[in-house]
């Protein structure tokens, strides 16, 4: 195994033992307030990190059976089709619950990435020849590329409440901490972005997909994916030190 | 979407006790707003009254208007008494929550 080939595999069990810890955090979090948004985006993670993931690496492995890369790559895609519309439906319902566009958005993406899944899935269980199951195809294409719009539309808004509540700290109207945590959500979405890119580009280009370019961004990604994601739902008491030590003082005299 | 009571009670509060017309005191609380990262459609009572103290008289200042501060005070006095009303779930109430434990 190469350096850089070694440095992919790391970041998928950095990104797999995150997402998972920090989806099984949210879910019992869910459980105690009954909100539909830690329900969303717990379980989301849950699927995308702690199952999808894991399943492509069982596929992608040596001396797999026939019947395990395919039952593998069809739950893969059903999961990851499953999760991606869970972190499409928090997006919506968080940041833009009553407007037109977000929910056209937010209901197209979910289509769009049910429809690839299924697709995907059908794909994985019925092309005669299953080692050409990791050859580009329309539904892993379409599958991605929701992904993405879903990676730069969660980025977005992320940094843009993160811009909103940085100018509401001086006046005691927001925590630094949270205002933090927009920002690291944003930057799990561009480097969730990042990470799926090489996939898409081979998607398009029908090229290799084990290039040392492609371990590369894969690798750097998914461990800055994880970091971020660690430090915004998991952050150690000195990083929440650290925030609001460095946030600027509220002024007095506030409120009624 | 509609604007939030605290921001119609600011902007009206404006209109009837200063020289500025409709349009003129809506900008400049929409500009406050910006300023303190706030959004005239869910903005609470307790926020507009942090802005009324902390923002609104240099915006006013700078328009020449006078007595600001007693403006400004009589603002934050009438708030009091607005009530905020439905409002959905803000995304930095979500995500306080998601950092608990």
């Amino acid at each position: 195994m190469s350096a850089l080939e070694f440095l992919a595999l790391t970041s998928a069990v950095a990104f797999v033992t995150v997402g998972a810890a920090v989806g099984v955090k949210l879910m019992l979090l869910a459980r105690r307030t009954k909100g539909l948004p830690e329900r969303l985006i717990g379980a989301s993670l849950l699927l995308l990190s702690g199952v999808a993931w894991p399943l492509l690496l069982v596929a992608s492995g040596k001396g797999v059976s026939e019947p395990v890369i395919r039952s593998a790559m069809g739950a893969a895609a059903l999961t990851m089709g499953v999760g991606w519309s869970g972190v499409f439906l928090f997006t919506w319902q968080v940041f833009r619950p009553s407007e037109g566009w977000a929910r056209a958005l937010a209901l197209g993406g979910i289509t769009v990435e049910l429809a690839a899944a299924a697709a995907g899935a059908f794909r994985a269980f019925t092309l005669e020849d299953a080692g050409a199951l990791r050859s580009p195809s329309v539904s892993g294409l379409v599958l991605l590329l929701g992904a993405q719009t879903l990676y730069v539309w969660t980025a977005v808004e992320s940094f843009r409440y993160r811009a909103l509540l940085r100018r509401r700290i001086p006046l005691g109207l927001a925590d630094p901490l949270v205002a933090d945590r927009f920002g690291k959500w944003g930057w799990t979405g561009l480097f969730g972005l990042g990470s799926i890119t090489p996939a898409v580009v081979t998607q398009f280009t029908g090229g290799d997909a084990n290039t040392p370019a492609h371990h590369l961004v894969v690798g750097v990604c998914g461990i800055a994916s994880s970091v971020v994601l660690y430090f915004a739902f998991l952050p150690p008491a000195a990083y929440v030190r650290f925030v609001r030590q460095n946030a600027p003082i509220p002024a007095p005299g506030d409120g009624f | 979407m509609a604007d939030s009571a605290a921001f119609e009670f600011a902007c009206s509060h404006l209109e009837s006790r200063t020289s500025l017309d409709r349009l003129a005191a809506r900008g400049t609380v929409r500009i406050a707003l910006k300023q303190a990262g706030l959004e005239a459609r869910s903005i609470t009572a307790e926020q507009m009254a942090v802005v009324a103290q902390k923002i609104l008289p240099t915006e006013l200042g700078s328009r020449g208007i006078d007595g600001v501060d007693e403006l400004c005070q009589s603002i934050v006095a009438g708030l009091r008494s607005v009530a905020n009303g439905p409002v959905s779930e803000t995304p930095d109430a979500v995500f306080k929550r998601l950092g608990g434990a």
